[in-house]
């Protein structure tokens, strides 16, 4: 029971001594940062001293560094403890904060403090600070009322314009892994976004496109909420956060530029207005639009040495191959999945496969590609996959020969060969399958498709046009209504002319009339002038009595003036009509009086008035 | 209410007709297309090509030779069964199927094709019952095989030519008797039946299109949407009716009636 009390403080002991050991081991970690580098005359400067790492037991409290400008408005510091718990592990750090006005113009700084923590001294670094008159410093000092937010002048016509942050209170900055690079290699570009202690972002988006023209370029992942980490840069505390990260690789030799990475955002500076009530109640109103773009980048992009080996296919990165076969024992026709594989960092989406040759008797179909793509880490990485299906078609013992890949590591600066062995693979069986299987009693293998077909016979037309979608059925099925329409017009044609004799001389008037005039044209060249009269006479009294349907022969002259008027033919055309007989009468009654013109007027007359008379006496 | 004479029926179902028969070559003729067609013997030569390297156990080059002879716009049992047989070889269960379907469509009583589809169904996974067929369905195909509609569009027009002959003689001589009407009748009739029979028939053939399944597993799906609920899962080589098409998808229907919408690139039409 003793022995065991001993041991147990003997354990204890043991363990405060090794706690304290590891709490004196522990290096601290202690910076230094001023609130702002730049101040008006009438304004302060807040120097902090952060000391992180320590517990805070063995941390004494620093005196305040000297300065020549700058006066301590008070000797004890503030101080300030926090702590974290972060993967449940606790940290805890400490500030000691001090507040100096400036006693004159110009630049001037903050010396050097010194830290003990346990028994370690730690030193920080001279701070620079420029103060400015304080007519410079408008923005940040202008005085208002308090209560003037409360108490009426609610509609201020001139309030005061938020503060917009200057270039130092925040920006972005572009860092890319390398400002030289071959064609080909992998650069990875990072974009940070660096903010003021203090300030607040939101809606934050980019405003343009990112473009990097010359380059193939894939995106590499950042934390979608990324928590902001404390930085300090000249003398500043910055909260900063990856906005992109980005892996770019020339696609050409020469100077090649990447275009800014811009963002709008909306910034809340904590060091704004001082009314606490408009700081209250005008939030919202604070906010100020904040336009950033990051400085553009130059990357000189170098020409790949020239010695390169003859199976290099423009693959630029640190690669390996491996090559395998899903199986090297097979049958005749079956198939083998040969798959290469190559993995590592670099461009993998622009690499092309190794070329190789098979064996003549295999067949090579086109591979099927797949690939990997690790973008969470720094740089691109992945895997690429290359599956080929061959298939032997005829028995043996055969040999894909060594598969080479070739590519640049731009690391050794040189050009690396990698080659697999020969894979030996055994093709068994014969090629004509059915041949060697057992045949059923009707001559057909069992269990197996029929042999083929030697020759062929019977060949039609592939997709012949269906019976309902070509033309020449339907013209088909048209053709004998188009004739049977014919026939009965022709009929009804007929019928018509044997019923309807009026319609039926009406028809065939001019017919008649054009056959005498042609016929006594023909007389009057004969030199015949009572027979040209005769058939000139005809002519007209035949046409008027085909169209008034009256017989022609024992027409008085009064009663076919008669008829005309009745039908509504005018005076002067049953003159000219009576003029006309008037004229045959004398040239076939005395013919030797009649003139050549007469004869050749009358003709005219004649092939004047049958017109003229048609369209009167027409229904 | 005064009766219409028959004649004036038969007139208005004459224009109607006419107008219609009219409308349809010409629209016809306007949306024709010119198809290529390569002469037989090259046709031929691919076919020989192919069977060579499928005796020669060369199914890629066998595949490609059939392939050259199929495009050719000409077609026989014995390319498409010995596409089928080619496929086969190279474990193409699906499109091994498709071809010798289509080998059967031009040559239906083939024992080697027979057999050959006998092996294959053996081979497919699925087993699903047949649903009988509607009385009315099965008349059609019947008289489908026992009248080809080819053979009863063209008697149709010699009948029809008939009949326009008959009436030519009715108007134009004295061809006026009852036998001479009821011959008119008979033939008017008959003409109109096989005629009308026959152009129905092709633009709606009384089965649906068939096709095969060609993936290894196809879902059918309730609607036409990836998303929606699984109906069944069927699997390559599979012999489906097409019940409807829409631009990726295509309604299918399994023999015991089963229905449910497929990735049309799934299937290869017979």
């Amino acid at each position: 029971m003793k022995e065991s009390l001993f041991r147990l403080i003997w354990i204890l002991l043991l363990g405060m001594v090794s706690t304290t050991s590891l709490v004196v081991a522990q290096t601290a970690n202690v910076q230094a940062s001023i609130s702002s580098n730049t101040i008006g005359t009438e304004e302060s400067v807040t120097y902090t001293i952060s000391v992180s790492g320590s517990d805070g037991s063995n941390l004494e409290t620093p005196t305040a560094p000297e300065s020549d400008g700058l006066t301590l408005i008070q000797a004890l510091p503030s101080t300030q403890r926090s702590v974290s718990i972060v993967n449940g592990q606790m940290s805890q750090s400490f500030s000691f904060s001090w507040i100096y006005r400036p006693t004159r113009e110009g630049s001037t700084s903050i010396g050097v403090a010194t830290i003990k923590v346990g028994s370690t001294e730690y030193h920080t670094s001279s701070a620079s600070v420029t103060v400015v008159p304080q007519n410079q410093r408008q923005t940040q000092r202008r005085q208002t009322d308090p209560f003037s937010s409360l108490f009426g002048n609610t509609t201020d016509p001139n309030p005061e314009p938020p503060p917009a942050p200057d270039e130092n209170d925040i920006f972005i900055r572009a860092t890319p892994s390398a400002r030289s690079a071959y064609q080909g290699e992998q650069v990875i570009i990072e974009y940070q976004l660096f903010f003021r202690e203090g300030i607040q972002l939101r809606q934050s988006r980019l405003t343009d496109s990112w473009d990097a023209e010359g380059f193939w370029r894939e995106e590499l992942d950042v934390e979608t909420r990324p928590i902001p980490r404390i930085v300090i840069e000249n003398g500043l505390r910055y909260n900063t956060i990856v906005l992109k990260r980005a892996a770019v690789f020339p696609t050409r030799a020469g100077e090649m530029s990447v275009d800014p990475l811009k963002i709008e955002s909306e910034a809340l500076l904590p060091f704004g207005s001082r009314d606490p009530f408009q700081s209250m109640f005008s939030l919202r109103n604070r906010f100020s639009q904040v336009q950033l773009a990051s400085p553009r980048i130059s990357i000189d992009a170098r020409p790949l040495p020239a010695d390169a080996p003859p199976n290099f296919d423009g693959a630029v990165g640190k690669y390996a191959m491996t090559v395998t076969a899903d199986r090297t024992n097979l049958n005749v026709g079956e198939s083998i999945q040969l798959s290469i594989t190559i993995s590592g960092k670099g461009n993998l989406a622009t690499l092309s496969s190794p070329t190789f040759v098979v064996p003549n008797s295999f067949d090579l179909y086109d591979p099927e590609i797949s690939s990997v793509l690790e973008r969470s880490g720094k740089e691109l990485s992945g895997s690429k996959t290359f599956r080929y299906v061959l298939i032997p078609r005829s028995n043996g013992s055969f040999e894909i020969p060594p598969i080479e890949f070739v590519h640049f590591d731009p690391g050794t600066k040189s050009y690396r060969s990698t080659k697999t062995d020969s894979t030996p693979i055994t093709v068994t069986g014969t090629a004509t399958t059915p041949d060697v299987v057992v045949a059923t009693t009707n001559g057909m293998p069992v269990d197996d498709f029929a042999p083929l077909f030697t020759s062929a016979s019977n060949w039609k037309e592939a997709s012949p046009t269906s019976l309902h979608d070509s033309y020449w059925v339907y013209l088909l099925v048209l053709f004998p209504s188009i004739l049977l329409l014919s026939v009965v017009v022709v009929k009804q044609r007929r019928d018509k002319f044997t019923q309807d004799i009026s319609w039926a001389r009406g028809r065939r008037a001019h017919p008649l009339s054009k056959k005498h005039l042609k016929q006594a044209t023909a007389l009057l060249a004969a030199g015949n002038v009572p027979g040209y009269f005769e058939e000139l006479e005809r002519a007209v009294l035949g046409f008027i009595g085909n169209r008034l349907n009256v017989a022609e022969r024992g027409l008085t002259r009064e009663k076919l003036d008669s008829m005309l008027a009745a039908k509504g033919v005018e005076m002067e055309l049953r003159d000219r009509l009576r003029t006309l007989l008037d004229s045959c009468d004398m040239g076939r009654f005395a013919p030797s009086s009649v003139t050549p013109e007469n004869m050749e007027s009358a003709l005219d007359d004649a092939s004047s008035l049958i017109p003229d008379v048609d369209e009167q006496v027409a229904p | 209410m005064s009766k219409r004479p028959i004649n004036t029926y038969a007139s208005f179902i004459f224009v109607f007709c006419s107008i219609m028969v009219t409308m349809r070559p010409i629209a016809l003729i306007a949306g024709q297309v010119e198809v290529e067609r390569v002469p037989l013997n090259t046709a031929v030569q691919a076919f020989d090509e192919g069977t060579t390297s499928l005796l020669d156990g060369n199914f890629g080059a066998a595949i490609a030779a059939f392939e050259k002879a199929d495009q050719s716009g000409w077609a026989s049992a014995e390319l498409y069964y010995n596409m089928g047989l080619a496929y086969h070889r190279l474990n193409r269960f699906g499109l091994a199927v498709q071809y010798l379907e289509k080998a059967k469509r031009i040559a239906p009583d083939d024992p080697k094709i027979l057999h050959s589809l006998t092996v294959a169904a053996h081979r497919q996974a699925d087993r699903f019952s047949q649903l009988p067929r509607p009385f009315w369905q099965k008349m059609h195909v019947w008289v489908e095989n026992q009248l080809p509609i080819g053979v009863a569009f063209w008697i149709g027009i010699v009948l029809w030519f008939g009949l326009v002959a008959l009436i030519t003689g009715k108007l134009l001589s004295h061809w006026h008797g009852e036998w001479w009407r009821r011959a008119r009748i008979l033939l008017g009739v008959s003409s109109f039946l096989l005629i009308f029979y026959s152009l129905t028939t092709s633009a709606w053939p009384p089965t649906n299109e068939r096709a095969v399944i060609l993936s290894t597993e196809a879902r059918m799906h309730d609607i036409a949407d990836e998303s929606s609920d699984e109906v069944l899962r069927v699997h390559e080589g599979l012999v489906v009716l097409v019940k409807n098409r829409s631009t990726d998808w295509a309604l299918i229907e399994v023999a015991n009636g089963s229905r449910g919408w497929v990735e049309a690139n799934l299937l290869g039409t017979i």
